[in-house]
C-alpha cells in the first residue's frame, strides 16, 4: 500500500476500522488467510514463520490509531461540541478543517473561533481550551446537528497528503502511519525470527491494543515502530532536540513507558552501524508507546523502540523525512536477517 | 549485618541497569537455593523448594535497582544532560558525586536559576572532566546511567548512612534470611526485582512467572520521628514495619495479622504503617493473574531518595527474625 | 427485591476498598438463590454464576459474560494516635475532606482489648473562633482534622490501633419520588442492579454462562476487577458503575440526567457492544441516555478490557448526585431499569455476537 493511501484513512483510537480492514486485506493477500487474524481487541496480528522451529519470537508492532476528536453533544445553534481522543494540545486546533464521520457520508467542518476584532486584549492572551471550541457543520439547529453527527462520531483533521522540501511529507497521521507502512514493507521479508506483526489499535489512549496482543503473541522480543516528536526545527539548542529529521531512525534508550534492556539498545546499534543503516540515539526521555506493555506482559520480553522523527506530532500537520522512513525500514529487515 | 549491608549497597545498579547487583547477589545465594534464574527483565528469582508438595507458594521481593540520571545528551562543551530515572529530588542532587556503570565520576550541578524559576531536571548537568562533546563520548555513551556514588557509613551505633539503601538494605536482609532459613513447608521463591523505582515493573514479570499464593515485599519506607514530620507515624529503632496500606497497595488483612503474629512470635518490636504515599512491588504482585494476597515489610528510613538515607540496623534485625518466624 | 430495602440494608455493610469481607459475606447470600455457584476469591471478589439455560450449536462453548459492578467504599484508616487520644486520619479511596467536619463515623477497632467493637467517632477540628480571617476562608485539610472518640488517651491506646479502619455513617434516607439518598450508593447500588438482572434471568434462558461479580478495590485502582476477569476469562464484559447527574453548579457535558441510566461510549469501549446494548434498550423502551469518555472511564471497566488477550468492554453508568459523600442521592426507577436492560440484553445474545465485531 501506498504512505499515501495509508494516510488519509481515517482511524482515530477505538474507531480504527477503515485502516485496520485496509491493513488486514493486504496482510491476508501477502502471508495468506490463515496467517492473519483480527483478535478480540481489534489488532491485525499477521504471523510469519521462519525456517528455524526454535527461532525466537519476535513481536514487531506499530499502531494503526491516530488521535482525531469526538462528538459529545451539539448546541442549540447545531454546533458540534467534542473532545480530544488522545493528546491534542488546543492551541493547534483554531481555523483547521475537518472532516466528521467516515465514508462516504462523511461531513466537511471548520473549528471557528470569534475574530480578532471582537477579542479582547485579555482575550488574545488566554489559550481557547476544547470546551470553548465548536465544530460547525452548517447544521441549522441541535435536532439537524444530533442527526448527522450523533454524540460518539469521530473526527478526523482534513490534511492533504502533501509531498513537499527537501525529501519531507506533510500529513495528518503520520504517528504511526509510518510505522505501520513500515510493517508492510517486511512482511515480504526473509526472517530469521518466528515474527509476529501486530498493528495495534487505541495505542494513543494508553497502549491498550498491545496488552492483549502481547499476551496473545508472548514474544521474546519486541520492536516498537514508530513516529516520535522532534523538536529540530527553528532556535533550539542542540542537545534539546530530541531528534533530527534527516538523521535516520531513532533508536531510543528510555522513553516513560519502558526501558530499554541494555543488551537490546546496543544490538539495535550494533546492527545499524554493520548494515550502514542511517540512525541516531532519540536524546531525551520523551512519551510512551506499546513498548510497555510488550515489556511487561506475561513474563515479559526485551524490547527497544524505532522511531521516525516526526515535526508538530499530534497536529493536522505533520511532517517526516521519507530518508528516515526508509532507515527504519531498512534497520529492522538487517535486524530480521541477524 | 553491616558488613553484607556494605557490600551490597557499594555495588553499581541503576534502575535497568541490575545485572551487577544480581551477580554478587547469584555469588551470595548459589549453595543455599535450589534454583536460581533470571527473566526478560532482569529479575534475579532465586527458589528454595518446600518440603510439603501441597504447600503454598510465597514471594519475597527486594528490589536491586536504585534511581539515577539518563545521559540524553551531550553538549559541545562536554557536560552531559540528563533525565530522571526514578524519584529524584532535584533538590537533592546538587553538587552530588555520581559515578556510572564503567567506573567513571562525576559531578552533578544545578545551572543558575531565575529567582522566580522552581529549579527541574533539565536545569541540571553532569561534569565528568571532559573538554568537549567528543570526549565526553569517549568515556559515556547516550543511554548511560549514573548514580549517586557508593558511601555507606555507621551513624552513631545502631544506624547506617548510604545513597541506595532504598533498596538494598532489603536485598541484603532477604539474603540474610535465605542464609539462615532451614526447611519449610512452602516453597519459597526470593526474587530480587528490578526496575521497581519506575513503577515495579520487574516484580510484575516475576510474579506472573512464579504464580504465587502469596506475596510479600521488602522495602523501606518513610518515617515520622524527624522535624516537621508527622506521617507514617513509623520510628527508627522502634521495629520492623508492618505495612497496613500506602498508594500502591491495600495489604491483605490475613497477610497483616500472620506478620504481626511472626512478629509476636519471634519476640520482636513491630509497627503499624499507614503511608499515604508511595507504593512497593506488592502492588505488582496482588494483582497477577488472578490474584495475590500480600503484604509489606517496611525498614523504616530517614531521607529516602536521597545520597544519605538512614535506617536502623535493631529494624533490620527485627525484620529478620520476623521473617524466619513467619516462613517457618 | 425490594430495590429500597435493598439499599437500606447495603448502607449499614461495611466494606472499605481492600477489606471487604463484611459486604462480600452479605452479597454473597443475596446472589446464593439466584445463580448456580456463589464463591469469594482471595481479594474478596463476590463471583456468582449463572450457567447458560439454552444450549449453543455443537462444538462451541458458551460464550462467558462477566458484568462487574464494585462492592467497596471510600473510607479512612487511623494513621496515628494523637496524645490526647484523637485520631490522625488516612484516606482509603478518594475522600474529599469537605465533608468531614462534624461528620460522624464508625471506628472499627479490631484488636483492642474487647476484641472486636464498633465505636462512635466524630470529626473535630480547631474552632473557627480560633483561626485567622484568612484561614478561615480555606476548606480544612485532612491532616487538620481528627476523630475523637470521647475516651481518654489510655483507653484509645488499649482499644484502638494505627491501622484500624474508620468508615462514614450514612443510613439511607428514602425521599420524593423514588429517590434514595445514603452512603456507599457508589457503587453497591448497581450490584442491586445485577441483582435485579439475576432476579429476571431466573424465567428468560440465555446461552452465554453470566458471572455477576461484584468487585473489590474499584475505588483505589480497580485490583479485584483485575484478578476476577483474569480468572473468568470472559469473552464480553460490561460495567456498572456510578456517574454524575447534574447539580446548579456543574460544568455542561459532564452529567448524565438523574432519571435514566446512561450508555457510555469512547475509545475504551467497544462500538458494535455500545450499539447493541443501545439498541436493546430502544426494543424494550428503556429509557437511556448517551455519555462520552475521550480515555479512561475511571470504572472496573478500564481494568477489564485489557485482562489476558483484551475483553471488548460495555459500560452502563447509574446517575447520582453527591458522589463520594454520605448522602449520595440516586433514582430507585434506575436500578429497575438498568437490571431490565441487561436481563434482555444477555437472553438476546445470540450466537454471532461476535461476527465482524472489528469491522
Amino acid at each position: 500500500m501506498e504512505l499515501k493511501t495509508l494516510c488519509e484513512l481515517p482511524g482515530i483510537s477505538g474507531r480504527e476500522e477503515p485502516v485496520r480492514m485496509a491493513i488486514y486485506n493486504e496482510c491476508v493477500e501477502k502471508l495468506g488467510k490463515e496467517n492473519v487474524t483480527i483478535d478480540r481487541m481489534g489488532n491485525v496480528i499477521a504471523h510469519k514463520k521462519c525456517a528455524d522451529e526454535n527461532a525466537k519470537r519476535l513481536m514487531i508492532a506499530g499502531h494503526m490509531d491516530e488521535v482525531g476528536l469526538m462528538v459529545i453533544s451539539a448546541t442549540e445553534d447545531g454546533l458540534l461540541k467534542v473532545c480530544a481522543i488522545g493528546g491534542i494540545d488546543s492551541r493547534v486546533l483554531v481555523s483547521k478543517r475537518v472532516k466528521v464521520g467516515y465514508g462516504e457520508n462523511a461531513l466537511s467542518g471548520v473549528i471557528g473561533a470569534m475574530a480578532i476584532h471582537q477579542q479582547t486584549a485579555e482575550d488574545r492572551k488566554h489559550v481557547l481550551p476544547i470546551e470553548q471550541l465548536y465544530v460547525d457543520i452548517g447544521a441549522k439547529d441541535k435536532a439537524e446537528a444530533e442527526s448527522v453527527a450523533p454524540v460518539g462520531t469521530p473526527i478526523i483533521f482534513e490534511t492533504p497528503f502533501t509531498l513537499f522540501g527537501d525529501h519531507k511529507v506533510l500529513a495528518r497521521s503520520l504517528d504511526d502511519r509510518v510505522g505501520c507502512y513500515t510493517m508492510l514493507r517486511l512482511l515480504d521479508d526473509e526472517t530469521n525470527y518466528d515474527t509476529w506483526f501486530a498493528f495495534t489499535c487505541q495505542e494513543e489512549v494508553g497502549c491498550r491494543g498491545a496488552y492483549g496482543a502481547a499476551f496473545r503473541i508472548q514474544p521474546d522480543i519486541g520492536l516498537v515502530l514508530e513516529g516520535t516528536a522532534s523538536n529540530d526545527a527553528g532556535d533550539i539548542p542542540e542537545h534539546e532536540q530530541i531528534c533530527v529529521l534527516g538523521k535516520g531512525v531513532a533508536i531510543s534508550f528510555m522513553d516513560h513507558a519502558s526501558i530499554a534492556q541494555p543488551e537490546m539498545f546496543k544490538t539495535m546499534l550494533a546492527v545499524a552501524q554493520e548494515a550502514g543503516v542511517p540512525h541516531q540515539v532519540k536524546m531525551a526521555v520523551t512519551g510512551g508507546n506499546d513498548g510497555g506493555p510488550i515489556q511487561r506482559t506475561r513474563i515479559g520480553a526485551q524490547t527497544c523502540a524505532l522511531s521516525v522523527p516526526c515535526r508538530y506530532i499530534h497536529s493536522p500537520s505533520t511532517v517526516c523525512d521519507l530518508r528516515d522512513l526508509d532507515a527504519q525500514y531498512e534497520l529492522v529487515k538487517a535486524f530480521l536477517q541477524k | 549485618m553491616f558488613e553484607l549491608i556494605k557490600k551490597i549497597a557499594d555495588v553499581y545498579g541503576a534502575t535497568g541497569r541490575e545485572s551487577a547487583v544480581a551477580d554478587t547477589i547469584e555469588a551470595l545465594l548459589k549453595d543455599k537455593v535450589d534454583s536460581i534464574t533470571r527473566d526478560a527483565m532482569g529479575n534475579l528469582i532465586c527458589e528454595k523448594r518446600g518440603t510439603d508438595p501441597g504447600g503454598k507458594r510465597i514471594m519475597l521481593s527486594a528490589h536491586m535497582d536504585h534511581i539515577g540520571f539518563i545521559v540524553a545528551a551531550v553538549e559541545k562543551e562536554g557536560f552531559l544532560r540528563v533525565a530522571p530515572v526514578g524519584g529524584i529530588r532535584v533538590a537533592y542532587s546538587h553538587t552530588r558525586h555520581v559515578c556510572f556503570a564503567n567506573g567513571v565520576q562525576g559531578v552533578i550541578v544545578q545551572e543558575p536559576v531565575a529567582d522566580n524559576e522552581k529549579p527541574v531536571m533539565k536545569h541540571m548537568f553532569i561534569d565528568i572532566g571532559a573538554a568537549d562533546a567528543e570526549e565526553a563520548l569517549s568515556m559515556v555513551q547516550l543511554g548511560d546511567i549514573a548514580v549517586y556514588a557508593p558511601d555507606c557509613f555507621r551513624l552513631g551505633e545502631y544506624r547506617v548512612a548510604a545513597p541506595a539503601m532504598d533498596d538494598r538494605i532489603a536485598c541484603a536482609l532477604l539474603i540474610s534470611v535465605m542464609q539462615q532459613l532451614g526447611e519449610t513447608k512452602d516453597t519459597v521463591y526470593a526474587v530480587f526485582s528490578t526496575q521497581e523505582e519506575v513503577g515495579c515493573r520487574g516484580a510484575k514479570t516475576a510474579a506472573y512467572g512464579i504464580n504465587p499464593d502469596v506475596g510479600i515485599a521488602l522495602d523501606v519506607t518513610g518515617n515520622g520521628d524527624t522535624p516537621k514530620t508527622k506521617l507514617p507515624s513509623v520510628k527508627l529503632g522502634d521495629g520492623a514495619a508492618v505495612k497496613i496500606m500506602d498508594n500502591g497497595s491495600i495489604s491483605s488483612p490475613e497477610v497483616v495479622s500472620a506478620l504481626l503474629a511472626a512478629g509476636e512470635k519471634a519476640g520482636v518490636k513491630t509497627q503499624r504503617e499507614v503511608l499515604p504515599y508511595g507504593g512497593t512491588d506488592a502492588m505488582a504482585m496482588q494483582t497477577t493473574r488472578s490474584g495475590v494476597r500480600v503484604g509489606t515489610v517496611s525498614i523504616p528510613c530517614r531521607y529516602v531518595h536521597s545520597a544519605c538515607e538512614v535506617i536502623d540496623l535493631r529494624d533490620v534485625d527485627a525484620a529478620e527474625k520476623l521473617l524466619l518466624a513467619y516462613l517457618q | 427485591m425490594d430495590i429500597m430495602n435493598f439499599l437500606k440494608e447495603q448502607a449499614v455493610q461495611h466494606g472499605p476498598s481492600g477489606h471487604e469481607y463484611e459486604v462480600a459475606a452479605w452479597f454473597k447470600k443475596q446472589f446464593e438463590p439466584l445463580c448456580d455457584s456463589v464463591t469469594i476469591d482471595p481479594l474478596y471478589n463476590v463471583i456468582a454464576l449463572k450457567k447458560a439455560t439454552r444450549p449453543v450449536s455443537d462444538g462451541k462453548r458458551a460464550p462467558r459474560v462477566m458484568l462487574a459492578a464494585h462492592q467497596d467504599e471510600i473510607a479512612l484508616m487511623v494513621a496515628d494516635i494523637l496524645p490526647d487520644g484523637t485520631l490522625r486520619m488516612g484516606e482509603v479511596g478518594g475522600v474529599d475532606p469537605r465533608i468531614l467536619p462534624a461528620s460522624t463515623v464508625t471506628v472499627h477497632a479490631r484488636q483492642g482489648k474487647n476484641g472486636y467493637e464498633k465505636l462512635l467517632g466524630v470529626v473535630g477540628a480547631m474552632p473557627p473562633h480560633l483561626l485567622s480571617d484568612a484561614d478561615r476562608q480555606n476548606n480544612y485539610k485532612r491532616e487538620d482534622l481528627f476523630v475523637d472518640l470521647g475516651l481518654p488517651a489510655e483507653e484509645v491506646t488499649a482499644r484502638v490501633h494505627v491501622g484500624d479502619l474508620i468508615t462514614l455513617n450514612g443510613p439511607a434516607r428514602e425521599l420524593l419520588n423514588g429517590r434514595c439518598a445514603a452512603k456507599s450508593m457508589d457503587d453497591r447500588a448497581c450490584g442491586g442492579a445485577l441483582l435485579q438482572a439475576a432476579e429476571r434471568l431466573q424465567t428468560m434462558t440465555h446461552i452465554c454462562d453470566v458471572y455477576f461479580v461484584i468487585t473489590s478495590q474499584e475505588e483505589v485502582g480497580a485490583q479485584g476487577a483485575t484478578s476476577a476477569a483474569y480468572g473468568i476469562d470472559p469473552d464480553l464484559g460490561i460495567a456498572l458503575d456510578v456517574t454524575h447527574a447534574p447539580l446548579p453548579s456543574s460544568r455542561p457535558d459532564t452529567t448524565s440526567p438523574l432519571n435514566m441510566p446512561a450508555l457510555c461510549c469512547g475509545p475504551y469501549l467497544q462500538p458494535k457492544v455500545f450499539a447493541r446494548i443501545r439498541d436493546t434498550a430502544k426494543a424494550h423502551s428503556v429509557e437511556v441516555s448517551i455519555d462520552t469518555a475521550s480515555r479512561r472511564t475511571y470504572t472496573d471497566g478500564d481494568a477489564l478490557q485489557i485482562v489476558r488477550a483484551g475483553v471488548p468492554t460495555a459500560l452502563i453508568s447509574v446517575p447520582l448526585k453527591y458522589m463520594h459523600t454520605s448522602v449520595e442521592l440516586l433514582d430507585t426507577n434506575v436500578i429497575r431499569e438498568s437490571g431490565r436492560l441487561l436481563a434482555h440484553f444477555l437472553s438476546e445474545l445470540d450466537e454471532g455476537w461476535d461476527n465482524d465485531l472489528w469491522s
